[in-house]
Formats: structure tokens, C-alpha cells, sequence
């Protein structure tokens, strides 16, 4: 089928109008309750729950025609299932799509926030695959949704500090637990820890839809977003003592890459954008 | 230096052209029509119907034949074309009582009104594989006989509706609140009824036959009898705002299943049997047993039973009995996870590395 | 039985509905900050703002409640036609809330949901005389602060009620519980989402 067809057979976006106009009363509802997790009757997306069906959803909620849209999955534009999800939307929709981030004024992205800063106006939606940051100590809906109703966040402490007892370290690398706005503990997608700091007071609007549990839920622009810590271990991001193979940069989240069946490795930066761009600079100079 | 591997796209499109391959296989042989799964694989169609949650055997007949016969990739297109549809209205409830009957069997009692009616059913065959079908022969049409045998009045009265007569049995009540709709509202929990049966009639079956069976080995028992399972078609009905009165639009073929189970004390004070509900399209006896026995597993609150085991427990079987949810989720971890692993390794030589240190420290 | 004029709603259903969404969702998310919603005409005393809001969020499964000034058959019958939304006469099932400005029902009447399920709880439109980012004569000068906002932000509302500034200002439901505004007028949006503090100049 080609995109013509598919866009005379299909509605825009995909979703029916009345499916959009549930997403976006949630998606209203959750920006008035930053990091509360918002129930909404997720539909069945033409592709399999757990591979961004959530985000997805909220993304042919959002989007317009004036939209330019960046697709990223692990930082990058052209892994196989953010190269599926940019084709779908394009298909279904004919909007301008991007690879660089600051053209963009739609990112979807599943596990990364882009290196360069957002900007204001931009939207980014995060595709998540458990969106109960309190899901794997307490396994019950109702269980955890009274503890948020009730703020009571001890299980998570005592959680963190037990890795500390045990490690040495808080033992989460990713889809480190955040608290929004001084209230809600928000699960911010398997995203690195490295990029939790970008996560506050973004000047762009953070998305998060969840399509196989059926929630949504968000970041309004300048919110506070507090990565849970300890006075005597306080939060810290990865760092490399390599630099990136391909540009050098020392600055961004590395990728490891395994040269030979001896285990040799090397790191590249994770965002292709940024790395390409640093490149071209670089190229520029020389 | 590295250089970074592209080229997406033209992969996922030349393993698009692989599947289409493999899905034909010899061409020297004839191609499956779509008509021929639907006439001849019925059972799956009735699978893919029931949890694909749209009664269409020749799309849900297309859809198995795409699939290659993956049924639960089959189910998940069907859904996914679902959500596409309009809804024009909802119809009246079905009324199984009118059933036009192909099969019908009850096991607690020998006979009743009605009779017994086998009709097409594996139970009774021997399991030996019929070498004759390999050829493809005649086929003989059934006898006269066969036919009469199954030959059944008109409607036939429901074996739980005798022992309601009775007041031995609990009663069904339609208490007239609009049943959830699962497809548009997210299931909480608690759940109600309308929203636990919807939810496992697309629930898959091989989970809640494992889930059923847990049941009879002690995980929840709740002592069921297969009071009735009839499969025969019926009627389907709606009634249009303008119009206010029904109008037939067609009909279906279903299976229900009305499990038996074990008495205790109800609410009211009296004593009598409790039951569980299974019902689905075409024929689909297993998965309607199953669903019953679950579905009576999940009454444990109603009846003050302890819940103690994964049967009982309503979260736990309603958000993992979706099959469409659930390989989607498992299958995801083929999905690129280099971020997050790396975030894992450097972690971990993080913590091993200041584990030697400190040992090291403690040898000096 | 009388005709009630029909009038046009979207021009283009899909697009007007997709842009008056973003408008709002900015504003919901940068309280505060205004938006012009006009893609339709007035719908009798409905302002531009107003009616577009309500065709970009309203069907068969949200119910609605209609403060006087709007509860007549020309609005009520237009909105049900082009949304098939349901009216409702108990304002506290009402997932709307649409009324002019000196029309408020009772704040304290209107659906909050639950502290477990806070996003059930009710949506105030609120039609006003004028908005603006800048100081209007004789108008409620607010000053906001809260998620969305960078340092603050101030907004000029003419004709902004006493109990609707009451209630902003004092917050009597605690967070996460708390009513949504949206105010509307002529093509002018600004939204108050209960996370906003709210001072009055």
C-alpha cells in the first residue's frame, strides 16, 4: 500500500475522532496533576503493546499538520522500531518528519531524552512500557494507587536504601524514580538516569503514555523534577572515562560497541543527531 | 575509526518480503483461499473470532491465513482492525434459551428435557491420526441417522434454570445498570461482573485453562459440574433510537458453558449451589469451560471464600489474561535495550570495581 | 415544534479540532499563557473561545452542565448536535461545567473525584468579558505561580467573580483534588489548572 492509499483508508493519525477526544481530556487532566498517572481506554495500535503503543496514541492525539516529528529509540533515529513508528506517521498523517532535534516540534522517543536542550514549544512524548515507579515492590493496583492517594512513599526509601546496604549504590541505572512537583513519585520511562537532569524545569512539554497499562501522564513546562536521593547518596548521572569513537565528546551517553569476539570495545555517543551535527562542526573547523 | 550501521528502512521492508515467503511456501502448491480456512479450520476461526472480539469468520479467516497460523498474531490483527470500526449502537442482550441447538450435553443430570445432544464433538474420538485424510478423497455427507440424532425441539430450558426453580441454585440478576465497556473505559479494580466476563471472553484461552485447571487441583477449588454446554446459533437483536422497538440483524454461533459449583451459605442466609459463566463464538467448549471455572474462582469475595490463589485473584488474572497485551510485552524485549544495559554495565563495574578496591585495601 | 437554527461548527472537523486542542493544552500547561480560539463564529451568547472548546472536547461520554445564560435551545440544541454530549440539570455529574461569568453555581457543589482517582473531578469554562496579558482598566489583576510557569506570570481578567477569585486565591480543596479553569473570552483562552497560585494584584 502506498501512503495515498493508506491515508484514503485510514483516518488521520490513525485514531477516530472520538478516540482522540478521550486522549485529550486525559492528557488535559494530566497536565493539571504533573506526574499523577491518568487512566484512559487505550486502544489496540497496529502495532504490539510494548512496542510504543502508549506513546503512540498520545502522539496521533497531539499531532497537526504544521507538526515536524522526530522519532528516536535509544537516542537514535534509525533503529528499526523508530524507523517503523516515523513511516507510520508519515503514512497516516503526510506531517514533515526530522532527524534533528532541534527542528522538531514533536519527539517521540522510546528510553532517551535528545542531548540538546529542548526548547520551549516542544513537545516531547516518552513511550513507557510500566508507568507504577512503585509496580515491582508492590505488585497491586489498588495497593499502590493508596499510596500515592496517601503520599506515603516509605516502600520506595527503603527500597533505595536496601540497594545502598546491599552495593554500596543506589542499584537503579534507569527508569530512576522522580518526584514531580514535590508530590507525585513519577516513573520517568527506562530512560539512563544520566538524562533525569534534562527532565527539570524543561522548557518543553513532557508527554508520557502507557498503552498496554492505559495510562497517561505528564510534565508541564517548568516543574520541578527531583531525582529520589539520600543526603549521604545523593543523586549522581553515569559518566565514561572514554569519549565517544565517532566525535569525541565527553559529554554525552555512551553506547558500548563490541569490536571483535575478544570483547574489545569501544563507546559512541547514543544520539545519532548530536553526533552527526558535532561532526559536521568539526569538519567545518578542519 | 567506527562507522555506525544505517539503513533501516530497506531492512524492515526485505524482511516484510521473507515473511510474504515463507507465509506461501511452495508455490508449486496450490494457494490456501481464504474461503477454505474459513470453511475448514472453524474452530480456529472460532478462537480468533472470540479473542480477536469481532464476529467475522471470513475476516477472522484472512486474518489466520496472514498470520501463517500463528492464531495469537491472527487475534491481535482482528483487534487492531476492530478499533478502526464505528459503533452504530449495542445490542440486545442474546438469548441462549432460544438457541437453535447443534450440541448440547449436561453431565449432572442422565437425562432432561431436551435429551442429550452430541453433535460435532471430538470428545469420543479415538486420538489415532486418520491416515485417510491425507488423501484428499470424497467426503460423505452424514446420515440420515446421524442427523436425526441431533435433530432438537425448538428451545430448550437451561439445567440451571431447574435448579433455580428449585431454590437450590444462585441466582443470575440483571440488576439493569449499563454493562462496563472494557474496550472504552480501563478496567479498575475491584471490577464489576460485566467488565470480568468481557475481559475473559477475550482473555486467552491456554492461560485460563491453566488458570481453570489450577482450580481443580486445589488452587482455589470451588467443585464444579458441567451443569450445561450448548452451541447452536442465535438470534441477534437491536433496537433503533427512532424506531423503539427490536429488529433482528442476524445471528451467531456460540458456545456457553454453566458450571455447577459447590454450595455454601449466601448472603440472604440460605444454602445453595454457586456457579460460574463461560461463553464464546463459534465452537469454543474449552475456553468456555475454562472462563467458567474462573469466572466462579473471582466470586470468592461475594461468598467470603479466602483468596489465596492466582485463580482468585482479580488483578492478577484480568490485566495478564489478554493475549494481544501480553506478547506484545514479552516480545518487546527483542526491542533495542543498548541504553538501558549500558546503564546496567556501567553500574555494575562500577560496584566491582570499588568491592576490589575495598578488599584490596583490607589485604594491605 | 420550532426550528432551532443550526449553525456551523469546525469548517474542518479534524484539523480545527487537532489546533483547538494544542491551544488548550499549551494553556493548561503554561497557566497563564493566552491562546485565540477562532475557528467558529459566536454561538448566540457563546463566544468564539467558548464554542470551540466545547467541540474540541465534548461527546456522547462526557455530560455537561449549562449555567442559564446558555441553557436555552439554541446553544443546548447546537452542542448536542455537534457533539451529542449529555446534558446534565445535577451540576455534581457534571464532567463540565459551562457558564458565564456572573452565573457560577455553588464551587463547592461541582465533582472532584477522589484522592486515589483526582482526575475525575470536574472541568470549569468560565465565559468572561475580556483577557489579557496586560493590565486592563477596572479588571482582576492575578499573578500566577506554579508548574508551568517560569518565575511568574500575570494576566488581567475583566469581570472575574469574586467567589471564583475567592476560591483561587484560598484553594479550599488540597492537591491533588482541586477544579480546572478554563476562561474564555470573546477569542481569548487562559487556563487556571489546580496546581496554580493564585495572588491578586
Amino acid at each position: 500500500m502506498n501512503p495515498q492509499t493508506i491515508r484514503e483508508g485510514y483516518n488521520f493519525a490513525y485514531l477516530d475522532e472520538q478516540t482522540k477526544r478521550m486522549i485529550r481530556r486525559a492528557l488535559l487532566k494530566a497536565v493539571a496533576i504533573p506526574g499523577y498517572q491518568v487512566p484512559f481506554g487505550g486502544r489496540e495500535m497496529p502495532m504490539p503493546y510494548g512496542w510504543g503503543t502508549g506513546g503512540m496514541q498520545v502522539t496521533a492525539a497531539v499531532i497537526g499538520q504544521t507538526d515536524c516529528l522526530k522519532v528516536i529509540d535509544q537516542g537514535a533515529d534509525d533503529t528499526t522500531n523508530a524507523v517503523s513508528i516515523r513511516a507510520f506517521f508519515r503514512d497516516l498523517t503526510g506531517v514533515k518528519t526530522t532527524e534533528r532535534t532541534e527542528e522538531a516540534t514533536l519527539i517521540q522517543t522510546r528510553h532517551r531524552i535528545p542531548e540538546k536542550p529542548l526548547q520551549a514549544g516542544q513537545v516531547l512524548v516518552y513511550q513507557v512500557p510500566i508507568p507504577e515507579p512503585l509496580r515491582f515492590i508492590e505488585p497491586s493496583e489498588v495497593e499502590t494507587r493508596k499510596m500515592h492517594a496517601l503520599e506515603d512513599y516509605g516502600v520506595m526509601h527503603i527500597k533505595l536504601y536496601e540497594d545502598i546496604a546491599q552495593f554500596g549504590h543506589i542499584a537503579t541505572a534507569y527508569a530512576y524514580p522522580v518526584l514531580v512537583n514535590g508530590r507525585y513519585v513519577m516513573d520517568p520511562s527506562p530512560i539512563p538516569k544520566f538524562d533525569n537532569p534534562k527532565m527539570d524545569n524543561s522548557p518543553a512539554l513532557q508527554l508520557f503514555g502507557a498503552g498496554r497499562e492505559k495510562r497517561i501522564y505528564a510534565i508541564p513546562p517548568y516543574t520541578d523534577v527531583k531525582s529520589l536521593d539520600f543526603e549521604d547518596h545523593p543523586f549522581e548521572v553515569q559518566k565514561w572515562e572514554q569519549c565517544c569513537a565517532i566525535c569525541g565528546s565527553a559529554e554525552s551517553f555512551l553506547d558500548e560497541v563490541i569490536m571483535d569476539d575478544q570483547g574489545t570495545h569501544e563507546f559512541i555517543c547514543s544520539d545519532t543527531d548530536y553526533c552527526r551535527e558535532r561532526m559536521e562542526n568539526l569538519e567545518v573547523t578542519v | 575509526m567506527y562507522v555506525a550501521v544505517k539503513g533501516g528502512e530497506k531492512a524492515i521492508s526485505a524482511a516484510h518480503e521473507l515473511l510474504a515467503k515463507v507465509r506461501r511456501g511452495d508455490t508449486r502448491e496450490a494457494e490456501l483461499s481464504v474461503k477454505q480456512v474459513e470453511q475448514q479450520l472453524p474452530l480456529a476461526v472460532a478462537r480468533v473470532m472470540t479473542e480477536g472480539a469481532v464476529y467475522d469468520p471470513e475476516l477472522a479467516a484472512l486474518a489466520i491465513k496472514q498470520s501463517a497460523g500463528d492464531l495469537v498474531e491472527a487475534i491481535f490483527l482482528l483487534r487492531a482492525y476492530k478499533t478502526t470500526l464505528n459503533r452504530f449502537g449495542i445490542c440486545e442482550p442474546i438469548n441462549t434459551e432460544a438457541m437453535q441447538i447443534e450440541r448440547r450435553i449436561s453431565a449432572t443430570y442422565k437425562d432432561l428435557p431436551g435429551g442429550q445432544v452430541l453433535g460435532p464433538t471430538f470428545d469420543y474420538t479415538h486420538r489415532l491420526l486418520d491416515f485417510s485424510l491425507m488423501a484428499e478423497g470424497e467426503f460423505s455427507d452424514p446420515s440420515d441417522e446421524a442427523e436425526n440424532l441431533t435433530a432438537v425441539p425448538e428451545s430448550v430450558s437451561k439445567v440451571l434454570e431447574i435448579l433455580e426453580r428449585e431454590k437450590l441454585m444462585a441466582s443470575e440478576m440483571d440488576h439493569q445498570h449499563q454493562p462496563t465497556d472494557i474496550t472504552r473505559d480501563p478496567i479498575t479494580y475491584p471490577a464489576d461482573r460485566s467488565a470480568r466476563l468481557q475481559s475473559l471472553v477475550q482473555g486467552d484461552e491456554g492461560f485460563l485453562l491453566a488458570l481453570g485447571y489450577s482450580t481443580q487441583r486445589g488452587y482455589g477449588r470451588n467443585h464444579p459440574f458441567a451443569g450445561e454446554i450448548r452451541i447452536g446459533e442465535v438470534e441477534v437483536s437491536i433496537v433503533p433510537e427512532e424506531l423503539g422497538f427490536e429488529i433482528e440483524i442476524g445471528a451467531v454461533q456460540v458456545t456457553e458453558c454453566e458450571m455447577v459449583n459447590g454450595f455454601t451459605r449466601h448472603r440472604d442466609g440460605e444454602v445453595k449451589f454457586t456457579r460460574g459463566y463461560g461463553v464464546g463464538f463459534g465452537q469454543c467448549e474449552r475456553k468456555a469451560m475454562a472462563m467458567a471455572l474462573v469466572d466462579r474462582s473471582l466470586q470468592a469475595a461475594d461468598y467470603d471464600e479466602e483468596v489465596v490463589s492466582p485463580a482468585q485473584q482479580e488483578e492478577f488474572v484480568l490485566s495478564h489474561c489478554d493475549n494481544v497485551e501480553a506478547a506484545g510485552f514479552v516480545s518487546h524485549l527483542k526491542l533495542p535495550h543498548y541504553v538501558d544495559f549500558q546503564s546496567e554495565l556501567e553500574l555494575l563495574r562500577r560496584i566491582r570495581a570499588a568491592e576490589q578496591s575495598d578488599s584490596a585495601k583490607e589485604t594491605n | 415544534m420550532n426550528s432551532i437554527a443550526l449553525q456551523v461548527g469546525f469548517k474542518d472537523a479534524v484539523t480545527d479540532a487537532q489546533q483547538v486542542f494544542r491551544s488548550l493544552l499549551k494553556v493548561m500547561s503554561e497557566p497563564g499563557v493566552i491562546e485565540q480560539l477562532d475557528q467558529t463564529d459566536t454561538l448566540e451568547t457563546l463566544c468564539p473561545a467558548a464554542f470551540s472548546t466545547c467541540l474540541a472536547l465534548l461527546d456522547s461520554t462526557t455530560r455537561i452542565w449549562l449555567a442559564e445564560s446558555f441553557d436555552n435551545d439554541s446553544v443546548s440544541k447546537n452542542l448536542s448536535f455537534h457533539t451529542g454530549c449529555r446534558l446534565t440539570r445535577d451540576v455534581s455529574e457534571a464532567d463540565f461545567v459551562l457558564c458565564r461569568a456572573d452565573q457560577l453555581p455553588a464551587l463547592s457543589q461541582l465533582k472532584l473525584g477522589s484522592a486515589e482517582y483526582p482526575d475525575r473531578g470536574c472541568t470549569l469554562l468560565v465565559q468572561v468579558a475580556q483577557l489579557s496579558d496586560i493590565a486592563l482598566p477596572g479588571a482582576t489583576q492575578l499573578t500566577l505561580q506554579g508548574p508551568g510557569i517560569p518565575g511568574q506570570r500575570s494576566i488581567s481578567v475583566d469581570s472575574l467573580p469574586a467567589e471564583l477569585t475567592r476560591y483561587l486565591t484560598e484553594r479550599p480543596d488540597p492537591f491533588p483534588l482541586g477544579l480546572d479553569i478554563v476562561l474564555l473570552g470573546g477569542d481569548a483562552v487562559i487556563a487556571i489548572p489546580r496546581t496554580t497560585v493564585v495572588e491578586v494584584n
